[in-house]
């Protein structure tokens, strides 16, 4: 697991990051850590990573996705296999898919969407008390 | 009269159902206001020993900095000679990691309590949920907060910026890990619930889409369209604002002040920055501490006195003093909007500092440090 581990982060360095998820219309490199050495701990299925600051953050099975309208939601939940958990204000739902790993990829593929504003995996972090 | 409040609490209780987490309208809670005692601010024992509130010179003259103090040193928060505004009637929202709710100096301010982990009203650190990670963290941080915004004025501990404002506490134990959506779910409660401002001694240094859009949402939306007022801390690192929470051109940054009437030397900069607020450095923040053994305070003390060694300051207790501001403004008039209060802040502030302020402001005092005689003399 350690040597998969420091494969997938050198796969990371050396082409632009297997994982990755959009935020400000920029996108935030993961780098995968092993649970155990993971500062967070979750009774969740994740996948643990260090963000670009070294911090940790972990994603579990679910996405925010916040849509210009919601003409194409029901063919959204089709295409990428999800279900509503949630429904926010103003057409943003959390949605829950069959794995973290397919969390991060609808995120970054409904963020290519045009009536998408924008879409992340749920990350789970430590907001820090100041 | 206060069986009347009493009275209030009871049927808004039952028609919000247990635990406040079920999805009450704004106009259910409008009409509930905390009930408490108000007492004149020098009945509360320690209330000497907040320096940042107003000048004791006895208490000064007792740290021997008196002689090195400007002669402006507080933040002018008690100046009235009648207690007229106290944030009565203003709903005061903190978000954070718990609330002592049995506090002896919240008695009778707190109206709404919810955990985002759990969705019932037991905010308490003591509730089992949070207790399932070994940590030394005695999750002491939203009483020490709650109790700077808005502790009782009466005859114990110390006294709020804004005694009589009503309490809404939300917890999230962000110390620990959350996910970003309970983030949002705290802001959309605090939104359901209407309140007039929000504190948040806390940020991320990478705030996710989806929270910038929560935050903005009820900065925007809040109050029947006036718009919440949220106050956010700037953060302890004596580094640039990046992209934070409190970075949000609809968010209160907040940064930190000493007894000296300086910057802290870790308070947070840039143009981000809006306002600063005495947070401690060296001599803390006098405030809550949890009831009994727990918390931080040495022995069985209640309260955090200004020289405990795990006293609190940082950008965490500058915050929730413009938050207690902020609810004495919109006592004086509740028709602000929150561009408007945001206004008054600033161009109220005292510029302290060997900065110069070009344009009314600087990079590391903001608009400069909140005075509120300055502030309510415009808000009336």
């Amino acid at each position: 697991m350690r040597r998969f581990t420091i494969v997938l982060g050198c796969v990371s360095i050396l082409f632009g990051g297997e994982y990755y998820y959009m935020n400000g219309g920029k996108r935030i490199e993961l780098t995968p850590v092993e649970n155990d050495v993971s500062a967070l701990r979750s009774f969740q299925n994740t996948l643990k990573f260090k963000d670009p600051k070294g911090r940790d953050v972990a994603i579990p099975n679910r996405l925010l996705v916040k849509f210009k309208n919601t003409e194409n939601l029901e063919k959204y939940l089709e295409m990428y296999a999800m279900r509503i958990v949630r429904k926010f204000h103003n057409n943003t739902y959390l949605m829950e898919t069959v794995s973290p790993q397919a969390a991060i990829e609808s995120a970054n593929a409904l963020s290519e969407k045009p009536d998408v504003v924008y879409a992340q995996p749920d990350l789970i972090k430590k907001w820090r008390l100041r | 009269m206060r069986l009347f409040y009493a009275s209030v609490l009871m049927l808004a209780a039952l028609l919000t159902g247990c635990g406040g987490g079920g999805g009450g309208s704004g106009e259910t809670f409008s009409s509930v206001v905390a009930s408490r005692d108000l007492q004149p601010y020098e009945n509360n024992p320690l209330y000497p020993q907040q320096w940042y509130a107003h000048y004791d010179d006895d208490f000064y003259r007792s740290l021997y900095v008196n002689y090195r103090i400007d002669a402006d040193p507080d933040a002018h928060i008690h100046p009235w000679p009648t207690q007229t505004y106290t944030g009565r009637g203003i709903k005061i929202c903190i978000i954070d990691d718990a609330l002592d709710t049995t506090h002896e100096d919240l008695s009778g301010g707190i109206v709404e309590t919810y955990s985002v982990i759990t969705g019932n009203s037991d905010v308490r650190p003591t509730s089992g949920i949070l207790n399932y990670e070994t940590t030394d963290d005695t999750l002491n941080h939203g009483t020490e907060v709650t109790g700077v915004a808005a502790a009782s004025s009466n005859s114990v501990g110390i006294s709020g910026i804004a005694p009589e404002a009503s309490i809404y506490f939300i917890q999230l134990p962000l110390n620990r890990g959350v996910d970003t959506s309970d983030v949002l779910e705290a802001f959309e409660k605090a939104k359901e619930w209407n309140v007039d401002v929000i504190n948040c001694s806390w940020g991320s240094g990478e705030i996710s889409d989806g929270v910038r859009d929560a935050i903005v949402d009820i900065a925007t939306n809040g109050r029947d369209g006036k718009g919440t007022i949220v106050v956010f801390a700037a953060g302890n690192d004596d580094d640039l604002i990046g992209n934070d929470e409190s970075s949000i051109p609809e968010v209160i940054a907040v940064g930190a002040t000493n007894i000296y009437n300086e910057r802290t030397t870790y308070s947070n900069y840039g143009p981000s920055l809006d306002i600063m607020a005495p947070g401690g450095e060296n001599f803390g923040i006098a405030t809550l501490d949890q009831m009994g053994f727990a918390g931080e305070a040495p022995y069985n003390a209640n309260y955090l006195e200004y020289n405990d060694q795990k006293g609190f300051a940082g950008t965490s207790a500058a915050a929730p003093i413009v938050t207690g501001v902020v609810a004495q403004i919109l006592q004086a008039d509740p028709t602000l909007t929150r561009e408007q209060v945001m206004e008054i802040l600033r161009s109220s502030a005292d510029k302290i500092g060997d900065e110069a302020y070009d344009d009314g402001r600087n990079d590391y005092y903001g608009y400069g440090k909140v005075n509120v005689v300055k502030a309510l003399n415009l808000a009336r």
